[in-house]
């Protein structure tokens, strides 16, 4: 494995030192920079959009606290729903240390998973809830004043990952619990649980509201923070030294984040995982049941990386230069098996339906077997990113030498 | 002969027996500078995810599978009960939520960061003097086996620990001055009375876990290769193994994890640290670790029975044994090279052992027949009264510890952000950590001390290596 990558650093120091010789005083530009330059505007037009889904949630949000009622609730739904969608294309930017998940990013903060909702909110004594009133919504003495700053330092509370912010805190306050019932539906809670009783300080469908609100303030916040890294600056960001760096890392960065969304992230954790435990609520969007159409989701978000092609919100198309490109210019074959393999992966995907929490159930062989399905498209999907990427010189450490 | 001559072939003969010095010497430590320190299990990555890899010679389905445990090992356990209910049980009382916040990237723990900071990764075991049946540690009566800084909502938590620290001075036979940190623990606030007044205290942090699988499938015999509880050979070395109750096939059998050798596999360790600090019950542990004083932690809803399923917890342990060993780094640099013969010369190697073979292990044919570079001997040794915690555990008296591995040990400042060692994480650095060696390892560490700058750097270069 490592011949071959001091075999090509040779002959790129070759390379490199005959262009010198011919005593041209600029280097020759890297005919690959320009596929960096079109994956940098590609992730930022997907955190804008990102963004501004995110800051439509939150004006929704304001809109059902100011009027509760079944119609807000169901806008304020459907704008999370709609908010969803492109923060899921955002996780192929994902695995490699950049901007959302470097040590310091907000990752965990924005989509943590299993959320602790007994840490947020509980409302009665039941099958979902434990001690009621000893949650950060009930306890106005421990939590007087609810805001975002709050909601960051209780999701690493106890030493440790605490989850009570991100997307599925704001998904557990609209929809609730899901209990099944009746059994397709997801949680339905009330548009009352936020009509305040009383002016007081410790009104618990008041605080409630706060808490939706804090966890929707921080969600424009951190996003707005990873977008800024990927915009053009005349300052150092992430985008910066991502187009201007070493060429190679930046590609492998870019592979990395597709092959481990793949195979680590939604074959393993994703689906394989559920359909392990069988356990219906085991899945992403558990209170929404939106988990199948994110995972549709993030496929789209894996093929607008490899084809460097993104049709934004507006309509408009962002595109340019492509890993597609480098790998058919080296490796027709290789090239022709990821479009095959990608396209087998998103009709497996397709055909997984809605709810995603029946379609894990023990007793639904069928829906299990369309699950296995994806699974395995997924998987085969992810090696032939390490084939095609060695095809130019890129080496996914661990994923190498694997046979299918 | 002419004095010309004579010089001449005195110069041959020299060169011959440099040459010859320098082959011996390379051949002694050629297991010592070993690319590949688990074998085929060895992963080249050196980012912060170095111990989080999964080995490269494992299929495709078998990576299926380290991934399902890996979601598992990394993911919070919630409050039961949660609407993720595989998830549940948390608690009552814990140090951590996760098995990663305390084994963060698959590396090991430290103590707190701060004065006022509870710790997490740090566990203070509990034990009274006398133990119980079958030689095992036994509990303190109001806390347990171990103190639990946290608790879910509604439970009161154990207390609080504060940690306050002894400096001890000294310095190297070079008139070169350090200084060690001695720590020292008190309660505050105990939620459940007095401590009883003959429990000891054991402060252990989170050990790595990369690896565990390859320590697993050494055969006992190779283990036992270098027994010698009466150091028979004289060399000051006295390994000898510990012997630990398996309630499964009730015996005791070889200790190979934890930093008294007290657990005998990864599945035992793994429910125990279930069981004691995370407060999830198993096949294994089926219990709450609930004490007769502590009722409420009795009383709370718990996330099943066992609250993880035997099929989650058979991953989770899979997931260990899957995970790869980084390569080493720096083989040809000479000082890495010349580190390497003052660690054989020192004897270090005489407890951080180079090299074993594992055995064919059934079903685990990743794990099987690999020659590996653990630097260990996975025997207990006295390590003299500095470092003691007077507290036994089975066969492992109040002074003696497990040889820790070194391997990875260069990655740890990358993968974990900081360079603590030692059971207690006490030691700040590698040599410190050397230098509170003492024991049946004094004489290793007074070499260490009397050796020249340039020869610490280039020990401490090889062990960064590693």
């Amino acid at each position: 494995m490592l011949a071959p990558v001091s075999k090509a650093a040779v002959s790129a120091a070759l390379i490199v030192s005959l262009v010198a010789g011919c005593g041209r005083s600029e280097p020759p530009k890297d005919p690959r920079q320009p596929v960096l330059d079109a994956y940098a505007n590609i992730v930022l037009a997907t955190y804008e959009d990102t963004l501004a889904t995110a800051r439509e949630l939150d004006v929704a949000i304001d809109a059902l606290l100011a009027k509760p009622s079944e119609e807000t609730l169901n806008a304020a739904r459907e704008r999370w729903r709609a908010a969803r969608i492109p923060y899921a294309y955002t996780e192929a930017f994902r695995f490699y240390g950049g901007p959302i998940d470097s040590e310091t990013g907000p990752e965990g903060q924005l989509n943590g998973w299993p959320l602790d909702e007994n840490h947020i909110d509980a409302v009665a004594l039941d099958k979902y809830n434990a001690a009621p009133g000893l949650n950060i919504v009930g306890d106005a003495q421990s939590f007087p004043e609810i805001t975002p700053e709050l909601i960051a330092a209780q999701n690493e509370a106890g030493g440790e990952k605490n989850i009570a912010s991100g997307y599925h805190a704001v998904e557990f306050l609209l929809w609730g619990q899901d209990a099944n019932d009746p059994a397709e539906s997801a949680g339905h809670r009330p548009h009352t649980d936020f009509i305040p009783h009383s002016d007081s300080p410790t009104d618990v469908n008041a605080r409630r509201g706060k808490y939706l609100k804090a966890a929707s303030s921080l969600i424009v916040s951190d996003l707005d923070s990873v977008a800024a890294q990927w915009r053009e600056s005349k300052e150092p960001n992430y985008r910066t030294s991502f187009v201007s760096g070493d060429t190679y890392t930046s590609l492998k960065r870019m592979f990395t984040g597709i092959a481990a969304l793949a195979e680590v992230e939604m074959a393993g954790e994703r689906m394989n995982v559920p359909l392990l435990s069988s356990d219906q609520e085991e899945e992403q969007s558990c209170f929404s049941d939106l988990t199948a159409d994110e995972l549709r989701a993030n496929q789209a978000g894996i093929t607008n990386v490899y084809f460097a092609r993104y049709q934004r919100r507006d309509g408009t198309t962002v595109s340019g230069p492509s890993l597609a490109d480098l790998i058919k210019a080296k490796d027709a074959r290789a090239a022709e098996e990821i479009e095959a393999r990608l396209k087998r992966t998103s009709e497996a995907l397709a055909a997984v339906k809605n709810p995603f929490d029946r379609e894990i159930l023990a007793e639904n062989t069928e829906g299990r077997a369309r699950m296995q399905a994806a699974i395995d498209a997924l998987r085969a999907q992810a090696l032939s990113f390490s084939r095609g990427a060695r095809s130019i010189e890129i080496f996914l450490s661990d994923l190498e030498g694997l046979g299918d | 002969m002419s004095p010309r001559l004579r010089l001449a072939i005195l110069m041959a003969l020299g060169g011959a027996v440099f040459v010859l010095g320098g082959c011996s010497k390379q051949n002694a430590t050629a297991e010592l500078l070993q690319f590949k320190s688990g074998g085929d299990m060895s992963v080249t990555e050196t980012t912060r995810h170095a111990f989080s890899r999964p080995a490269p010679n494992l299929t495709v389905a078998q990576r299926g599978e380290f991934f399902i445990g890996n979601a598992f090992f990394n993911s919070p356990w919630v409050v039961a009960p949660a609407s993720a209910s595989a998830r549940d049980g948390l608690g009552p009382l814990f140090n951590a939520r996760s098995c990663d916040a305390c084994h963060n990237n698959d590396g090991r723990g430290r103590p707190p960061a701060k004065a006022d900071e509870q710790p997490v990764s740090l566990v203070l075991q509990f034990a009274t003097s006398t133990p119980g049946d079958n030689n095992e540690p036994q509990a303190d009566p109001n806390y347990g086996v171990n103190f639990n800084p946290f608790a879910i909502g509604g439970i009161p938590a154990e207390g609080k620990v504060r940690i306050t620290h002894r400096e001890i001075k000294g310095e190297y036979a070079d008139g070169t001055a350090y200084t060690l940190l001695a720590p020292e623990y008190s309660f505050e606030d105990l939620a459940y009375g007095e401590l009883a007044a003959d429990t000891k205290l054991s402060p252990r942090v989170a050990p790595s876990v990369f690896g565990s699988g390859l320590l697993e499938a050494i055969p006992e015999a190779q283990i036992m290769e270098r027994n010698d509880p009466d150091d028979s050979n004289k060399d000051g070395i006295s390994g000898r193994p510990n012997q630990v109750w398996d309630p499964l096939v009730k015996r005791a059998v070889l200790g190979r994890f934890g930093w008294k050798l007290n657990q005998p596999d990864i599945a035992h360790q793994t429910a125990a640290a279930f069981s004691s600090e995370i407060g999830m019950s198993t096949s294994f542990r089926p219990q709450q670790i609930c004490t007769a004083v502590q009722t409420a932690c009795a009383a709370a809803p718990q996330g099943g029975e066992p609250e993880i399923s035997d099929e989650i917890f058979n991953h989770m342990v899979n997931y260990q044994r899957m995970l790869g060993v980084p390569m080493r780094r720096d083989l040809e640099s000479p000082q890495v090279k010349h580190g390497a013969e003052l660690f054989l010369s020192a004897g270090c190697e005489s407890c951080h052992r180079a090299t074993f073979k594992t055995g064919q292990i059934e079903g685990q044919p990743w794990l099987s027949g690999q020659t590996v570079h653990p630097f260990t001997d996975l025997l207990l040794h006295d390590m003299g009264e500095g470092l003691a915690d007077g507290r036994a555990d089975f066969v492992a008296s109040g002074s003696e510890w497990r040889t820790q591995p070194l391997w990875g040990i260069g990655l740890q400042k990358t993968v974990n952000g900081h360079t603590r060692f030692l059971h207690d994480g006490r030691a700040r650095d590698v040599s410190e950590a050397i230098l509170w060696h003492a024991g049946e390892a004094e004489r290793a560490k007074e070499t260490f001390r009397q050796m020249s700058q340039q020869d610490r750097e280039a020990l401490l270069e090889f062990i960064d290596s590693l």
